[in-house]
């Protein structure tokens, strides 16, 4: 059984100034199963956070089911469902914001216990934080600073202790390194891979940096406008990805090879807004270089191309030079 | 334990978060001074032996300038100014604190409510809103003088006008900071929600409710001031600022400048002294979270 | 013979405070030719940004150029220049595009307007219909194919890309020599900075124009430099052609920096430690507390030295044993 079962959800927002409503995620389904990370990649308004929010429960889904642990979160109470935070957590992106500036770092790290873990006593709890700061990398005395005192890096390290005291078996990692220096992103990530293996973690590995995605996952989601248009193992999708939105996004990665220059595939325009999402068709459509009638007739859904390896493209199949071909169309803006 | 890099010498910008008083004391030291000035003033006010009985009128004397036996002169009443300046500040320090407290006590979980529920509270606060369009000082004037000048009525009508502003503040601030990323990570955690008010909502907005309470105590001073002027409140002979700047207002074309000009100045450097500490509060406590 | 655009020599750039001194940019040394791009590189608080600002006199108090010069090519030293001069210079002949497009563009004025308040300002009086059509023809080049729509709107109006495409429409309106970019597409999408920097590629440099670029990002070096320039704590510490210091880096930092990139089946090389505090000006090489490779003559602060040609390393290793630290 998948430690994190996603069924069709779907949240909606209002459009600010009450015009019309913004699809943030539409129809997803994704699961995540003990031990493993699945990335979630996309651009920005592709609802990827949201979508690790609806699973954090910070937002509630329209539509759908969040099933952790085999449990539906959407049923839960309030009472219930904070049982289940202490098994489900979050690191967020910006380290600093993401800790209370007027709590020492010892009292940000014991919090989740004082309240998941109520028959622990000062002392014992105390010991924990202890240990848990060694374990991401701080030393034990920095319980005492305030966040404000701290590096990026160490900030980021204090959001990671906090997430692992309870002894979690899912966190939501959302884009926990975007914010970061090279050096101590790899710092950051090394731990994180180090976290996984020895307590067995499971990560939503939220992210728009495909380098960072391919190094951490074992499987991959891509997102756009909303919507999952290609999954699959990372291997996969990255070699021979099928669906022309993660082409696209595969070839705007930069190598660091001057003398390596991947294969391109231009999208036309900027990424489109949520609030014009077309009720029916693919919502690539209006960007993609190999668009043809029949995507804009039907809602294009995920589809098994290969075995794991779903595709929402109904050209799915063609090769990968016809589309390459087709897509010298420059720098045009239309 | 991870393989993960000892991070010693990674930098750390200030020191530990002790020794914050004294931090305050070097930034600021003139609202400190300020402070100061005035918690003598209050302790002098009530324990200190005054040079002479404020309340005694001393017709022997008559109205005289300052000299060396009378360091602010004396009234019309022969009484002497200096020790009714000082004894005044107890009456009116007392009376403008006691206004602010309650305006605190009751502001400040209305100000909380009112950003954690949605429905009713924002008719609350248009209510508010309405109540604070009204001419609150005539509000007050009418209310001490209904009451037959009792002075628990001023300290009411204080906390009156006092009140919709915290409330407006506090619930600004927290619906700021409800949209903070680390009030995400408390729902996150399942922190609930009388935890969450007290440890994560007071401690970050309890830095401008103290640069908000001194202003008040600032403006509930000027209001006592106002209403004693008016000959409301504090009546004569009890000393207050207010009423001893009526009585000495129309010496002053005669030249006796003395007795409206001390207790005039006593109110204007404590609303000056506070407006400077409520100044160097707020700028301590953004610099202190960065 | 290339023609060099810019040569920056032993600039400095200090942050004075009431009680120390942050030394943000310490004697950087660069040289723009024409036809080339030219990357900045490093992470944050190395000064890559500081001393560009420095450069165009852009920098914002306490921060202030302490020395040095700055060679633009038949105008003079930049550093020496009035205000007044400076102002002159800047749009005409070195166009500057910043991080934040929405920053760059006023949000009240239609972006017709502010083509045309640019025109004004260094004194080209051009009609409103010359004005205009001048516009349209620079946004057309930067690849904006309704370019009357985007005249008449507003800054709010556009997405990231448009805007940044906007911004460097203007930067190019006075056809400046060289174009200053400052992480021209840090904000973006990935998919929309690629559009950017082809643009700034294909568009932008011509023979006779260059561009100093200054980004975080390897990957963007690698593919759209000629020439590098790595940065660490307000020092080059190195800088030559992108295949030679990409390819075959001569400073322990540069490796590190290149191994930090996540490769899969790669081993991540973790930095120790942090950047140093530059409010002290250290004697010994300031990569030294987090270099693997350090020895006896790392106690002394290396000079900037050419170890083959336009390549330039600042590192005690390179004369120990030739370069390579691989």
């Amino acid at each position: 059984m998948a430690l994190l079962e996603l069924e069709g959800i779907s949240k909606q927002f209002h459009a600010r100034g009450g015009k019309g409503i913004v699809r943030a995620v539409n129809d997803v389904s994704l699961s995540i199963d003990a031990g493993e990370t699945v990335a979630l990649i996309g651009e920005s308004g592709s609802g990827k956070s949201t979508l690790g929010r609806l699973v954090l429960r910070l937002l509630e889904p329209d539509q759908g089911a969040v099933r952790f642990e085999g449990i539906d979160l959407t049923k839960l109470n309030t009472k219930e469902m904070r049982e289940v935070r202490a098994r489900l957590q979050v690191v967020f992106q910006e380290p600093f914001e993401s800790l209370n500036p007027r709590m020492s770092v010892g009292d940000i790290v014991s919090e989740p216990l004082i309240i998941h873990n109520r028959a622990m006593n000062s002392s014992e709890r105390e010991i924990r934080v202890r240990e848990t700061l060694e374990r991401v990398g701080l030393r034990p005395d920095s319980a005492t600073r305030l966040p404000g005192q701290l590096s990026g890096g160490q900030q980021q390290r204090v959001g990671i202790a906090r997430a692992i005291i309870t002894n979690p078996s899912l966190i939501v990692l959302d884009e926990p390194t975007s914010s970061l220096d090279l050096s101590v992103r790899a710092q950051i990530l090394t731990l994180l891979a180090d976290l996984q293996r020895e307590l067995g973690l499971a990560y939503l590995f939220i992210s728009h940096d495909i380098s960072t995605v391919e190094y951490v996952s074992q499987r991959i989601a891509v997102m756009y406008l909303g919507e999952i248009l290609e999954t699959g193992p990372v291997t996969d999708v990255i070699k021979d990805p099928r669906h022309p939105y993660t082409r696209a996004l595969l070839s705007s990665r930069l190598s660091t090879d001057p003398n390596e220059s991947l294969p391109r595939l231009r999208l036309i325009g900027d990424i489109g807004s949520p609030t014009d999402v077309r009720e029916i068709g693919c919502v690539l459509a209006p960007r993609c270089p190999m668009v043809i009638d029949a995507c804009r007739d039907r809602k294009i859904e995920l589809e098994p191309f290969a075995p794991h390896h779903d595709v929402a493209c109904i050209r799915a199949a063609e090769t990968s030079d016809a589309l390459l071909a087709s897509s010298s169309s420059g720098i045009e803006y239309n | 334990m991870a393989t993960s890099p000892p991070n010693d010498s990674e930098r750390t910008k200030a020191a530990k978060p002790t020794g914050q008083f004294r931090d305050f004391v070097q930034m600021h030291p003139i609202a400190v001074g300020g402070a100061f000035f005035i918690v003598v003033l209050i302790l002098a006010s009530l324990f200190a032996p005054l040079p002479y009985d404020p309340e005694l009128p001393n017709p022997e004397v008559g109205i005289s300038p300052p000299s060396a036996d009378h360091w602010f002169g004396t009234d019309i009443t022969g009484a002497d100014v200096f020790s009714r300046t000082i004894a005044a500040a107890w009456v009116d320090l007392s009376l403008a604190l006691a206004g602010t407290l309650l305006s605190l006590a009751i502001g400040v979980p209305l100000g909380l409510a009112t950003s954690v529920k949605r429905r009713w509270s924002d008719n609350l606060v248009r209510g508010m809103d309405a109540f604070q369009a009204f001419p609150l000082l005539i509000l007050a004037l009418v209310l001490v003088s209904l009451s037959g000048n009792k002075l628990y009525m001023v300290v009411v009508a204080i906390a009156l006008i006092n009140i919709p502003r915290y409330m407006r503040l506090i619930r600004s601030e927290v619906l700021s900071l409800r949209e903070a990323r680390f009030m995400e990570a408390t729902t996150a955690m399942g922190v609930p929600l009388p935890r969450t008010l007290r440890k994560h909502v007071l401690p970050n907005v309890m830095g401008i409710i103290t640069a908000q309470t001194t202003l008040t105590m600032a403006n509930a001073i000027v209001v006592i001031a106002t209403l004693s002027f008016l000959g409301i409140g504090v009546a004569p002979p009890t000393p207050s600022w207010g009423s001893m700047i009526r009585s000495g207002s129309s010496n002053m074309i005669s030249g006796e400048w003395w007795i409206a000009l001390f207790p005039g100045l006593f109110v204007l450097i404590c609303v000056w002294i506070l407006n400077q500490l409520s100044d160097a509060i707020s700028d301590f406590n953004t610099r202190t979270t960065r | 013979m290339t023609q060099t655009l810019l040569s920056v020599r032993d600039l400095s750039v200090e942050f004075v405070g009431h009680k120390s001194t942050v030394h943000a940019v310490n004697g950087v040394n660069l040289r723009v030719n024409a036809g080339e791009i030219v990357g900045i590189v490093g992470e944050s608080g190395c000064g890559k940004s500081t001393a560009v600002k420095g450069i165009l006199g852009l920098l914002q108090p306490p921060g202030q150029v302490t020395g040095g010069e700055a060679e633009l090519a038949g105008h003079g030293d930049l550093l020496a220049m009035k205000n007044k001069q400076l102002r002159r210079v800047r749009g005409a002949s070195v166009g500057y595009v910043a991080q934040n497009p929405f920053g760059s563009l006023n949000p009240i004025y239609s972006i017709e307007v502010q083509f045309r308040n640019i025109l004004r300002a260094h004194g080209e009086p051009a009609s409103q219909k010359i004005a205009r059509e001048r516009a349209r023809t620079m946004l057309a080049n930067v690849g904006i194919a309704g370019p009357d729509r985007v005249l008449d709107g507003y800054a709010h109006q556009l997405s990231g890309g448009m805007a940044q495409r906007v911004v460097i429409a203007m930067a190019m309106l006075l056809e400046p020599e060289l174009i200053i970019a400052d992480e021209p597409t840090t904000g973006l999408d990935v998919t929309v900075q690629r559009q950017i920097l082809d643009l700034i590629r294909d568009r932008v440099v011509d023979s006779t124009r260059g561009i100093l670029l200054v980004t975080h990002d390897l990957g963007v070096i690698a593919q759209y430099c000629h020439r590098v320039v790595v940065m660490y704590a307000g020092k080059v510490v190195e800088a030559g052609s992108v295949e030679t210091v990409f390819g075959d880096p001569a400073h322990p930092y540069t490796s590190a920096l290149l191994g930090a990139i996540p490769r899969p089946g790669h081993e991540l090389t973790r930095l120790r430690g942090s950047v140093p505090d530059l409010r002290v000006i250290p004697t010994e090489c300031s990569f030294k507390p987090r270099c693997d490779y350090e020895f006896a003559a790392c106690s002394v602060s290396p000079n900037l030295r050419e170890i083959a040609p336009d390549h330039l390393v600042a590192c005690h290793l390179s004369e120990r044993v030739g370069h390579g630290t691989s």
